[in-house]
């Protein structure tokens, strides 16, 4: 697994110096951590992408890795990459409210986590369908479910963010909240690793 | 003791089978797998490396049934180089280095290092800037530098200009003199073969149809060079394949069945492999 991953940060820094540009130029413009977390997303899409074309996803099943390895470094890969980007999308708030001398506003917390959230929701109902339908079809599928969840924020925007205000107000909602996005990852994870042993 | 053992193996696809193949390739030894395109030699090295289902049958590598959750260590011992070495382009040596030194257990930087030097690769230079000749350079110094007891070559030294091919070769030849060590190494380039193989295996539509010692082989069958009339004088038995030709017939035969005043012509393998697949009786 540690080779795999390895494989994947040598690959990202090497391949995406031009989307972590995008992802620090998102994070510096107000309103736009969304994107920043989308772009993030995308860079294990584009592995995959890398791997099919150079063929590396065939030869990896020849190299002592097992399938779940394979799998599961994508996965914690993608987490990484969410995780790296809110932590930055936070010191970037703290920061430009210590610079402005303003209060740092709770919408935007609130938003972040919601964001963060998702990037885990959206990472555990993109990988089966990449997988299943192979990158560039899985792309299509990413960017469906991708905006359909913004787009379904955007338009119950009010109603939404009123909502979360009650949700984040109750701690066991959290707690709930939490084990979903677990339960559904630990799903998906396994789900993904039966679609890729099934592909033999 | 086989290093590859494959008993009663069965794939089926929609256009193409394997169907009840029996093959094994002797531990110490180096054997070719011989056939066109489409024969089904790349399906096999997938079976082999269970990176696809098979239908029925067994394989056994380095003793363990791939089936078996040891196999994956068996991997350990197994260098593999496919026709397109897989590595992503944006990479380089170094980083192949890297990744692999976390891959394998038994990996030799040292080693690795050497044949980098003996094949004259550039450490820092992305990988898709490498040639062809340079890309299976590479994936033969990945796969000979973990201390593999078996090397799979799929195509390894296909499209390669033949100063490279005899220096790869070489390489092969010199991982076989430790009597432990195998080669399994499939091509369509039937003078490789016969330059390194011990044994040579020709598939045809997914069967194996001649498994035999290269020695043997080149031994027991030359080409026949006749005259319509002394046809007659041949028996049966001796004819294995025969073209008509303008001044009569090329026959693939059995040397030691034809009368004694008929000499066949220099045979090389290639001579024999094209007979059998396109003239077989």
């Amino acid at each position: 697994m540690k080779a795999l991953m390895m494989k994947d940060i040598l690959m990202v820094w090497k391949n995406m110096k031009m989307i972590l540009i995008l992802i620090g130029v998102f994070l510096i413009y107000k309103d736009m951590y969304l994107f920043a977390i989308m772009m993030a997303m995308t860079i294990p899409l584009s592995l995959n992408s890398f791997d099919e074309y150079s063929k590396w996803d065939s030869f990896s099943k020849m190299l002592p890795y097992k399938v779940s390895e394979i799998v599961i470094s994508r996965y914690l890969l993608t987490y990484a990459m969410v995780t790296f980007v809110s932590v930055l999308t936070f010191i970037v708030i703290v920061i430009k409210s210590a610079i402005f001398s303003e209060a740092i506003e709770v919408q935007h917390l609130i938003s972040l986590a919601v964001m963060f959230s998702g990037g885990f929701v959206l990472s555990a109902t993109n990988f089966p369908i990449i997988y299943k339908l192979g990158s560039a079809k899985g792309s299509l599928g990413f960017m469906g479910l991708t905006f359909l969840f913004i787009g379904v924020m955007s338009f119950w925007q009010e109603n939404f963010l009123s909502l979360l205000s009650k949700f984040i107000s109750s701690p066991l909602a959290i707690i709930i909240a939490i084990a979903l996005i677990i339960v559904l990852n630990i799903l998906s994870i396994l789900l993904s690793i039966s679609i890729n042993k099934a592909k033999k | 003791m086989n290093a590859i053992e494959i008993n009663n193996l069965t794939k089926n696809y929609k256009d193409f089978s394997i169907n009840n193949m029996n093959f094994a390739v002797p531990t110490g030894s180096i054997v070719g797998l011989v056939g066109g395109n489409g024969a089904g030699k790349s399906t096999t090295i997938k079976l082999i490396m269970d990176t696809i289902k098979r239908d029925s049958g067994s394989i056994s590598v380095l003793g363990i049934d791939n089936k078996q959750k040891e196999f994956i260590n068996a991997k350990e011992n197994i260098g593999i180089v496919l026709d397109e070495t897989n590595f992503p382009d944006m990479l380089n040596a170094k980083n192949i280095n890297s990744i692999m030194k976390l891959t394998y257990k038994n990996w030799d930087n040292t080693m690795f290092s050497m044949y980098m030097e003996k094949f004259n690769l550039p450490k820092n230079k992305p990988f898709k800037e490498f040639s062809r000749g340079m890309r299976m350079k590479l994936g033969i110094a990945v796969a000979l530098s973990h201390n593999a007891k078996l090397l799979i070559l799929d195509e390894a030294t296909s499209g390669l200009d033949p100063l490279i091919r005899d220096e790869i070769l070489e390489v092969f030849s010199e991982f076989t003199r430790n009597e432990k060590n195998t080669v399994l190494m499939s091509s369509h380039i039937v003078s490789d073969l016969e330059k390194i193989c011990d044994y040579i295996a020709f598939m045809n539509n997914g069967e194996i149809i001649l498994y035999e010692e290269k020695d043997v082989l080149l031994d027991t069958y030359g080409v026949l060079k006749i005259s319509k009339n002394d046809l007659q004088n041949l028996s049966n038995n001796a004819i294995i394949a025969k073209k008509a030709t303008s001044y009569g017939y090329d026959i693939l035969v059995k040397k030691n069945e034809i009368p004694n005043n008929l000499v066949c012509e220099i045979t090389t393998l290639e001579d024999i492999i094209l007979f059998l697949a396109k003239e077989r009786k």
